[in-house]
């Protein structure tokens, strides 16, 4: 009997050790795909470059946050009184009410980095390796700049007031390795902003030597690079590259400028003006109730909208009356009693939440330009370009030579006035004031400096709680 | 040929004992003179020993010095007779009263209670049948110590939680491991169109449906992991063994057993008629803007009102909560055959249960067959099969804050709104007749479908083989497979023109193959050492897959198909599989009847495991020591029983990885992966990206825990009980370990968290009176435990307000009430400092001391048994713990949301300077200039959770033994029965039998049923 306890204890031992299997434990998940292996191939990093594309889509970033946020921090939009509670902090600058999408837009980055680190390895030919890099640059320069104007302040406007802080220049981290590990996360300092600023412009520049010009404006293509490098330019003050960027897309022939006879019909589908735009379609998830339309714009019963912001009365002045921009695309009703006047930008074209939406297009570019020819004394040709979307506005042209050639100061504040008018409710009143150093009037009639702290948007808790090499905005 | 076979038997037993000489015959029966077969008679102190055939008898060859026979049989208590010169003895057995002999099943094997060291509880099948509750979980309730069950609300079949010593987890499953004739089934189905759609009426998630109460012979519960371990990775959080009924050697034996019921709310709330309701929306206009506002004039134009001096004129009222609930209706019809012969017994049944409930619209219908058949080859195999079908079908409708809700609706829909028109259509939301923003719930409950049906096989064969007699393998292999089919439809003619009706479909199938291979020994050598061992292998593979899909858009609401809508969407195929190996090994020892010991040990590998970390062991031991066999306790030790136990194991939770915390598009069964998801789609193409960083160490968490144990019996075991302190130290816990947002990444799992938990369970039952003509029979239970955080991430001492180091899981942080303000009528709280404020601030918030989860629950059962007639009575009793209370938010505005109805405590509102209420002045949006709104979230709104219920009241009637042979009938009864008939309770909603957030919960009911149970 001992003999057969003991066999039995024996038996056990052996299967203890011998008896594990790991192949009896593989399983296969059938939505998902092994990380390391998927990157791999030419096709898994498609896959993860159209996904960018999708967050772009997102209600969170060019979906919505990004466009309206800008226009309700500055001076061009204010939340009516009757409301439905979404983004009233942000119109009446509530510390910590700002753009607050750090995690995607570093995810937007860090999926970037993983194309551009991987396609050479991959199976892609020549030309794919030029496009998939070329569209993954653009994206990261793109994403990296939003980072920047978000979290960092603007080069031409480093004070920050209210706080011990002066000159406050650090700028994103720029990161350049992907993450598909743990073990490769790292704990990225600040640098200067004049190097954050410097790896856009190279990730753009690259992207515009990959590129080329397909006729469709949906995803990068070589002037979007170019009319986005006129755009950043602009914002660090280098006038001279911004006007050449500009030349580029303007003497080019993939940009057109709308006549007046396209150019109010066409917003929200296929719009001709669009260097660079995100187009939803049908089948596709699109922000729906949580877009661009519906935060905007309403005609009861036929386009149903929460329609939360209107127009304030100091860019209506601006525009006045006889205005085309006014008569055409700003809509004016009543609500719950107040006189409201709604963006008509994004007319709800097609389903709920299908509008096209334009991130670079070629007024902008025109409008880059004469801002910086202003800023390099090119007065005529400024005039020039200042002109051509005022005409189109149905305004009077001003005189591009003798007595009433506008110069200086006066001619910089018409093309930041006529920026203001012709890309309201776009997303760029916010950045325009703060790199113009130029403060803002609330439509209460407060002014707020745009050296205020409340301005740029805290770093996240999520991040400054686990990166203590990162530094705060000051103020928070 | 039967007798011939028994005589084989008995031939080949005396094979094994020597120096016959003498023939000791016999026959054994019941207390009422019926033969038993099957019982086991033994020559004390030898191995010799035999058993009765059909008619009782025996027949044992015995050495003519041998002095005592031992007579033993499941369910009767063990007797000795001296033997002295006889040579027939007809014996008699007595039923056991004590529960100190039952048998316990504890993983591939069963015990006697008595051998135990480890903690179990059971329960026996007789104390759930019966019930009109749809699962067997919800009559456990209140049954056994250190098992709670919540039923969180009252749907027919809905979901119950059920814990097995609290919460041991704080991300991952707190469910236990529920084994059904071997087969381990998973607590939960995959609901697929529940996430995101509102209602949980839907009963397909509760896959504890599938067994028929009527069919369950016991429930085993295996609390400490000394018990559990041998189920490894599976069992940190406890393991529920259910057992079905077989059959017995003998007579067949056919029982049918039938009830009907009907149910209705346990209570309806408070709620102010359709003019007091008005008095307070005017109230909150003419407070805010004047009571010549254009406000005030709308108000009173939109609900059809007149106002005299500041005073409503009466008006008509709807009772929506009569619209809401109705009587419920129960019927149940079980049917079962059982019996057979030495070599084949079966167990088939079949039942039919249909619950009407008493919400509009909600019912649950199931219908059930099994099958449980075990035939004896040979002396060495025999096979054995346990096979349950079941189809269970629900009608559900909106639960939580949905408008159309029934329940919520019932109690929130404006009192002066009319359900119709006068030409009986609906009355809707903005068409002039209706006021307010809440919508009719009719319209959904009488025309919209939320169905789902499950279908569900049980099944499993085992084959037995013995070696010889000490040593037997046994092979099982189950499978357990489900089909869910879920669908849902919204009418067109009142979804409004942008959805114009839709449509809901899933379907949702689970395929779960086991099984296990077992060597077992058992020997007791010289009398003194009882020897068992115990090893096998396990292997477990479950599939997960599901289809769902979505349309908009119906022609005609007679359409009510995927086909007919106009834009079909959102086609959704998931899935899923894990797969578990195992190997395990059992020793158990017990000298002479007194000390007991037991080790195990099991390795479980898990594919939820990462690469570098896929194999855990999971090791036990007990041990016992019976007091009461000690010499110097003398004949004491004889009539009561001591035993104390000690045991220490560790446990595994690999549905620890489920839940994965903090990343979005993760699957549950791959956690530890790197993996690359799918990630929305741009210009007809697909995307993907990478959706979860890899961790290869990823693993179980533990359930470590030491267990002291007391069981005791009394006065001839007329007291018999337990009691356990437990101390588990649950580790490895899975958190989320923060990662910096600028890695692309938010967070990644790891196992660091540990949480402390300590309890007592206490449970007695007692004999209180015994005689000729009247039983008294008490069985109390009592349990005790709390948790407490002790570690998060390094450096981590709290994780939001709930989870924080040192204290409780589910701690409430909030705002301090502090009534209404005499003056003015303001709400009021207090401030860190103590002080009076009306805008408190984040800091001004304080923990309460206590958590939303009970620190207390039990029960006591008193059964009285005179002549023909028993008498039942069960108290559940739950407490120490918060409810929150969210929907009392809505409901205690004082009016001032002047579209809702409100509870009729909201009547005692301020309304002058110097009055002293806690109702706040009534004002319109609910908030007074500078100060907070009256929905803000405080102790307000925290409700005790503390409660004790009269769960079940039951008469039996017995037919009388003369009529019952006059007839041909074996047994007869008839009962009645009341559930939850009275509730000794502060709380001011419908029910605090539900743990957490009540919002649009559907209650409770209180039931009578009526029924008859017949054996032939």
């Amino acid at each position: 009997m001992k003999y057969k306890i003991f066999s039995i204890v024996q038996i056990l031992t052996l299967l203890m050790v011998f008896g594990s299997c790991k192949k009896m434990l593989e399983t296969t998940p059938l939505n998902s795909l092994d990380l390391d292996a998927t990157l791999k191939t030419k096709e898994g990093l498609n896959a993860t470059l159209t996904s960018i594309y999708n967050t772009y889509q997102n209600n969170l970033y060019y979906g919505r946050d990004i466009i309206v946020i800008p226009e309700l921090l500055a001076d061009n939009g204010e939340i009516t009184s009757n409301n439905t509670n979404r983004f009233i902090n942000q119109a009446v600058n509530a510390p910590s009410s700002h753009i607050n999408i750090w995690a995607t837009l570093n995810g937007v980055i860090n999926r970037a980095n993983l194309i551009i680190n991987k396609i050479d390895a991959s199976s892609a030919t020549v030309a794919e390796r030029n496009q998939f890099k070329g569209e993954a640059l653009f994206l990261r320069g793109l994403s990296l700049f939003d980072c920047a104007r978000i979290f960092a302040r603007n080069p031409l406007n480093l004070n920050v007031t209210g706080t011990t802080v002066t000159n406050f220049d650090l700028g994103v981290p720029v990161l350049r390795a992907g993450v598909a590990d743990a073990a490769q996360v790292t704990y990225p300092e600040r640098p200067k902003i004049g190097v954050t600023y410097d790896a856009i412009v190279e990730d753009l520049v690259a992207a515009n030597s990959l590129l080329t010009n397909p006729s469709q404006p949906y995803r990068a293509r070589k002037v979007a690079a170019q009319a986005l490098l006129s755009r950043v330019e602009l914002y660090r003050g280098n006038w001279a590259a911004s006007e050449r960027w500009a030349d580029s897309v303007l003497l080019g022939t993939t940009a057109q400028f709308a006549p007046a006879s396209t150019y109010y019909t066409t917003w929200g589908k296929s719009h001709p003006e669009t260097i660079f735009g995100l187009q939803y379609q049908t089948g596709e998830t699109n922000p729906g109730g949580d877009g661009l339309q519906y935060i905007y714009f309403r005609n009861l019963p036929a386009v149903p909208g929460y329609a939360d912001v209107t127009a304030t009365a100091s860019l209506r002045a601006d525009m006045g009356i006889s205005d085309l921009r006014f008569q055409r695309l700003i809509s004016s009703q009543v609500k719950s009693g107040q006189n409201v006047f709604y963006c008509m930008k994004w007319p709800l074209t097609g389903q709920l939440g299908q509008d096209d939406i334009m991130i670079l297009r070629t007024s902008e570019v025109v409008l880059n330009r004469a801002e910086a020819r202003a800023r390099q004394n090119k007065d005529a040709l400024a005039t020039d370009d200042l002109n051509r979307t005022r005409v189109r506005a149905g305004l009077t042209a001003f005189p591009t030579s003798g007595a009433g050639l506008l110069t200086g100061i006066q001619l910089l504040n018409e093309v930041l006035k006529e920026r203001r008018i012709e890309l309201a409710f776009e997303g760029h009143r916010l950045w325009d004031l703060l790199r113009t150093n130029r403060d803002i009037v609330k439509p209460s009639g407060a002014t707020l400096l745009t050296t205020d702290f409340k301005l740029i948007c805290n770093i996240p808790i999520a991040e400054t709680d686990v990166n203590k090499n990162l530094v705060q905005n000051p103020g928070y | 040929m039967k007798k011939t076979l028994t005589m084989m038997l008995m031939l080949m037993l005396c094979m094994y004992s020597f120096a016959q000489q003498k023939v000791l015959t016999g026959k054994v029966t019941d207390e009422s003179g019926k033969p038993l077969l099957s019982v086991s008679v033994k020559v004390k102190g030898t191995t010799i020993g035999t058993l009765t055939d059909l008619d009782g008898r025996f027949k044992l060859n015995i050495a003519s010095n041998d002095q005592r026979i031992v007579v033993s049989s499941i369910g009767y208590a063990v007797q000795e007779f001296p033997i002295g010169n006889n040579t027939t003895i007809d014996i008699t057995l007595r039923s056991s009263v004590e529960n100190l002999d039952e048998v316990v099943v504890i993983g591939y094997e069963t015990r006697k209670k008595k051998d135990l060291a480890g903690a179990t509880v059971s329960m026996k099948g007789k104390d759930i049948a019966a019930r009109p509750v749809g699962s067997f979980a919800r009559a456990m309730a209140g049954q056994m110590a250190g098992v709670q069950v919540v039923s969180n609300n009252g749907v027919p079949g809905g979901n119950v939680t059920v814990r097995i010593r609290g919460v041991g987890s704080i991300n991952a499953s707190n469910t236990p491991l529920y084994i059904v004739d071997g087969v381990q089934i998973g607590a939960a189905n995959t609901n697929s169109l529940s996430n995101g759609n509102g209602f949980e009426a839907l009963v397909s998630s509760n896959s504890l449906n599938s067994i028929n109460p009527d069919d369950i012979e016991s429930i085993d519960v295996l609390k400490d992991p000394a018990s559990a371990s041998i189920y490894g990775a599976q069992a940190a959080n406890g393991v529920v063994i259910i057992t079905t009924k077989k059959g017995k050697a003998g007579k067949s034996k056919v029982n049918f057993n039938t009830y009907y019921g009907a149910s209705d709310v346990i209570k309806k709330l408070d709620v102010l008629n359709a003019t007091e309701a008005i008095q307070l929306g005017y109230e909150a206009n003419a407070n805010r803007f004047g009571a010549s506002s254009a406000q005030v004039a709308t108000f009173l134009t939109g609900t059809g009102a007149t106002v005299k001096n500041g005073i409503v004129d009466p008006v008509a009222n709807t009772d929506w909560q009569d619209l809401a609930f109705r009587t419920g209706f129960a019927q149940n019809y079980d049917l079962s055959v059982s019996g057979g012969n030495e070599k084949t017994t079966f167990f088939i049944s079949g039942g039919y249960n249909k619950l009407n409930g008493h919400v509009v619209a909600s019912d649950f219908q199931r219908g059930s067959m099994r099958l449980n058949l075990d035939h004896k080859i040979n002396d060495k195999f025999s096979i054995g099969t346990s096979l349950n079908l079941t189809s269970y079908t629900s009608n559900g409708v909106y639960d939580g804050g949905s408008f159309s809700n029934p329940v919520r609706n019932g109690f929130m829909s404006f009192p002066a709104n009319r359900p119709y028109n006068p030409d009986g259509s609906y009355r809707q939301t903005q068409n002039g007749q209706w006021f307010g923003g809440v919508e009719n719930f009719l319209i959904s409950t009488d025309n919209d479908i939320n169905f789902s049906n499950v279908k569900s096989l049980i099944g499993a064969v085992s084959i037995n083989y013995s070696i010889n007699k000490y040593l037997k393998f046994r092979s099982s292999f189950n499978v357990n497979w489900s089909y869910t089919e879920e669908k849902q439809f919204s009418d067109p003619r009142y979804s409004g023109a942008s959805t114009n009706g839709s449509v809901a479909k899933a379907a949702t199938q689970i395929r779960d193959f086991q099984t296990n291979h077992v060597l077992s020994y058992a020997r007791t050598f010289a009398s003194k050492h009882a020897v068992t061992a115990l090893a096998g292998a396990e292997y477990r593979s479950n599939l997960n897959t599901a289809f769902s899909a979505f349309g908009q858009g119906l022609p005609l609401f007679q359409f009510t198909t995927l086909s007919s809508t106009a834009t079909p969407t959102q086609p959704i195929e998931t899935f899923g599989n894990f797969r578990i190996a195992g190997l395990f090994a059992k020793l158990g020892y017990i000298y002479n009847d007194k000390y007991i010991a037991n080790l195990t040990v099991r390795r479980d590998g898990s594919s939820r495991f990462g690469a570098d970390n896929q194999f855990g062991i999971f090791p036990s031991a007990s041990l016992a020591w019976k007091l009461n066999k000690e010499k110097f306790m003398g004949s004491w030790g004889d009539r009561n029983d001591i035993k104390l136990r000690l045991s220490y194991g560790i446990t595994g939770n690999q549905a620890g990885l489920a839940n994965q915390v903090g990343q979005a598009g993760a699957n549950v069964n791959y956690a530890s992966r790197a993996l690359f998801g799918l990630s929305g789609e741009y210009l007809g193409l697909s995307g993907g990206s990478p959706s979860q960083l890899g961790n290869a160490d990823l693993g179980w968490e533990e359930n470590r825990t030491i267990n002291y144990g007391l069981d005791f019996s009394f006065f001839n075991r007329r007291i018999t009980g337990e009691i356990d302190y437990f101390s588990a130290s649950r580790q490895s816990l899975l958190l989320a370990f923060p990662l910096p947002p600028s890695s692309g990444f938010s967070s990644i799992n790891r196992n660091v968290g540990v949480l402390r938990n300590r309890g007592i369970e206490v449970g007695i039952n007692t004999v209180n009176v015994s005689n000729k003509n009247f039983k008294w029979t008490t069985s109390f239970n009592f349990t005790y435990v709390k948790n407490e955080v002790t570690k998060l991430n390094d450096g981590q001492k709290n994780i939001g307000t709930t989870t924080v180091v040192g204290r409780q899981l589910n701690s409430i942080f909030t705002y301090n009430y502090a009534g209404v303000n005499p003056a003015d009528g303001r709400t009021m709280y207090l401030d860190t400092f103590g002080n009076i404020t009306y805008t408190p601030v984040l800091r001004d918030r304080y923990y309460l001391d206590k958590s939303s989860d009970p620190l207390w629950f039990g029960g006591i059962t008193n059964t009285l048994n005179f002549g023909n007639f028993e008498f039942r009575f069960q108290v559940q009793y739950q407490g120490g713990n918060y409810i929150q209370n969210s929907e009392a938010t809505f409901m205690q505005r004082a009016g001032s949301t002047a579209d809702r109805n409100q509870l009729s405590t909201q009547m005692a509102r301020w309304q002058k300077p110097g009055d002293m209420t806690f109702v706040p002045r009534p004002w319109s949006g609910a908030a007074q200039p500078g100060s907070s709104s009256y929905t803000f979230f405080s102790n307000r709104f925290w409700e005790r959770g503390d409660f004790a219920r009269l769960k079940e009241v039951t008469l039996t009637m017995y037919l009388d033994k003369k009529f019952l042979n006059r007839v041909g009938l074996s047994n007869g009864s008839f009962y009645i029965s009341g559930f939850n008939l009275a509730t000794l309770s502060k709380y001011s909603m419908f029910d605090p039998e539900l743990q957490g957030n009540d919002f649009g919960t559907y209650p409770q009911a209180r039931q009578f049923t009526l029924g008859i149970n017949l054996t032939f």
